[in-house]
């Protein structure tokens, strides 16, 4: 958890006020994380881990801009997979947190809102620009 | 998304969250020595958690001396508000947000009613659950906007809150039918609102958020209809009665249902998932060991000791149907396979 926020925050004292904040949110979802099967709860804590340190970031950079918001990048995306997979993993962060805990998790998307500490309103937004990077970033590697 | 199914964006995610989680380092791997604040923090939060179910109890238990103190029983017999202030739901105003949290006494989980809200016109389901101490279902039309409606309980089996972020919206006092609400007006006329009320007579907190006025959201509230959890229908699909339902999940093409049978502790988990269904990610990863096996005339596979060691999963195609059955549960392989073979998981 704490590579994870470090490789957001670049700072230590940072990166461990994200890891408490990733185990408040756990415990306040505690009854979802119970739910999943084992081999899904590391994809879960990397996945809240990784939102609350670019929660943390935001709140750090002060600025409020909500584009500013979605389009931190993440943890640096690993070499490998398919043509879609690689897009995916080249979305920022906020995007791809939101497409792990509904496609790989199987949350609803009232659910997801939830565990992001947004709205559901705000949630489909979410989904829905995400799906528009998404459709972009296949589009430049010819995917589409 | 145009041009991409949900099946192929789903399996794309699980690739690449799976690559992403294996290019993070073990525990060995990570050298760094947590501060002694973070120790503080972390002993605080564990204390918190320990002295809030503490609280929650100490609650219950004054509430309920001060009730038989007071004489309470005649005066909840005689008195609605004092039934719905012993009974029912706070609110607490934050910087942000408003919270609703349970005070008094819980009610027991089996005897918690339904709350539906008939389809709207114009609108088609995409996705309801049920739980004994909670619903969910989501409405949407051709435009994407979506009706959201649920309903909650604070039992002995769980606790629950809500809490509406109240950053762009004003909170105006209406009521829906004829109880106290809150409506939640946005700023923006494009952004949905919601209402908020409970009813003192379940005590259930029940919400409704969609992009409608004022004026035609509290209408369609007025529609919301209580009902007995016997009435309401869920898919029958031939599992035998000593498994209770504990929860039913359902959206396009795809429903999953919740067993638990308590004499002799077992749990089951059935989903059925057709070809265009979006639904939870059926498939174990493809390095897990598995059997072949059949379910009746249909080959099937077997994982055992999967999601975990004291379960056992199986999957096969319902050919007629073309679509994806899975089972799980803490049964042995034979006993899977002929409870499998006793399913009608189609027929209505």
């Amino acid at each position: 958890m704490f590579h994870v926020a470090s490789q957001i925050l670049h700072n230590d004292q940072d990166a461990e006020d994200a890891v408490h904040d990733a185990f408040l949110a756990i415990a306040e979802h505690i009854r979802k994380f119970s739910r999943l099967e084992r081999h899904k709860t590391r994809a879960f804590v990397v996945t809240i881990v990784e939102n609350k340190a670019i929660d943390l970031y935001r709140r750090k950079t002060r600025r409020q801009e909500e584009v500013l918001l979605e389009e931190t990048a993440g943890i640096a995306p690993p070499e490998g997979g398919s043509d879609l997979a690689r897009c995916i993993l080249r979305l920022p962060g906020r995007y791809r947190e939101f497409f792990r805990l509904k496609y790989q998790l199987g949350y609803s998307t009232r659910e997801v809102a939830a565990l992001m500490g947004i709205s559901w309103p705000a949630a489909r937004k979410l989904e829905q620009r995400a799906k528009e990077k998404l459709r972009t970033l296949c589009e430049e590697e010819g995917i589409l | 998304m145009s041009g991409i199914s949900e099946e192929r964006l789903r399996q794309a995610v699980c690739e690449a969250g799976e690559l992403l989680d294996a290019s993070l380092p073990d525990a060995d791997g990570c050298s760094h020595t947590f501060s002694p604040a973070f120790g503080e923090k972390m002993d605080r939060l564990l204390r918190r958690r320990k002295r809030l179910a503490l609280y929650r109890n100490l609650q219950r238990a004054a509430c309920l001396f001060l009730v038989f103190l007071i004489g309470g029983a005649v005066l909840l017999s005689t008195n609605a508000q004092a039934r719905q202030l012993v009974f029912g739901w706070v609110r607490e105003q934050l910087e942000h947000s408003q919270d609703y949290v349970h005070q008094g006494p819980v009610i027991p989980s089996e005897t918690t009613k339904v709350y539906t809200l008939p389809q709207p016109e114009g609108y088609w389901l995409e996705e309801a659950s049920w739980m004994r101490d909670l619903g969910d279902v989501l409405y949407r039309n051709d435009q994407g906007l979506y009706i959201d409606f649920s309903y909650q309980y604070e039992t002995d089996k769980s606790s629950s809150m809500l809490s509406i972020v109240t950053d762009h919206a004003d909170k105006i006092s209406v009521t829906v039918q004829e109880l106290p609400a809150d409506l939640y007006l946005s700023h923006d006329s494009d952004a949905s609102n919601t209402i908020v009320w409970s009813d003192p007579d379940t005590g259930a907190l029940l919400q409704l958020t969609a992009f409608l006025g004022q004026e035609d959201l509290l209408a369609l509230a007025e529609t919301v209809v209580c009902k007995e959890q016997e009435d309401v229908l869920h898919h029958q699909v031939g599992v035998p009665p000593e498994y209770d339902l504990s929860y039913e999940r359902q959206c396009t093409g795809y429903f999953r249902q919740d067993y638990y049978d308590d004499q002799r502790d077992l749990s089951l988990t059935l989903c059925c998932q057709t070809t265009s269904g979006i639904g939870d990610n059926l498939i174990p990863p493809a390095w897990y060991a598995k059997t072949a096996v059949q379910v009746g005339a249909s080959p099937a596979l077997f994982y055992p000791g999967y999601p975990d060691s004291r379960r056992n999963t199986l999957i096969w195609t319902d050919q007629e149907h073309q679509s994806l059955v899975y089972l799980e549960g803490t049964l042995t392989q034979a006993d899977l396979i002929a409870l499998a073979e006793g399913l009608t998981p189609f027929a209505e």
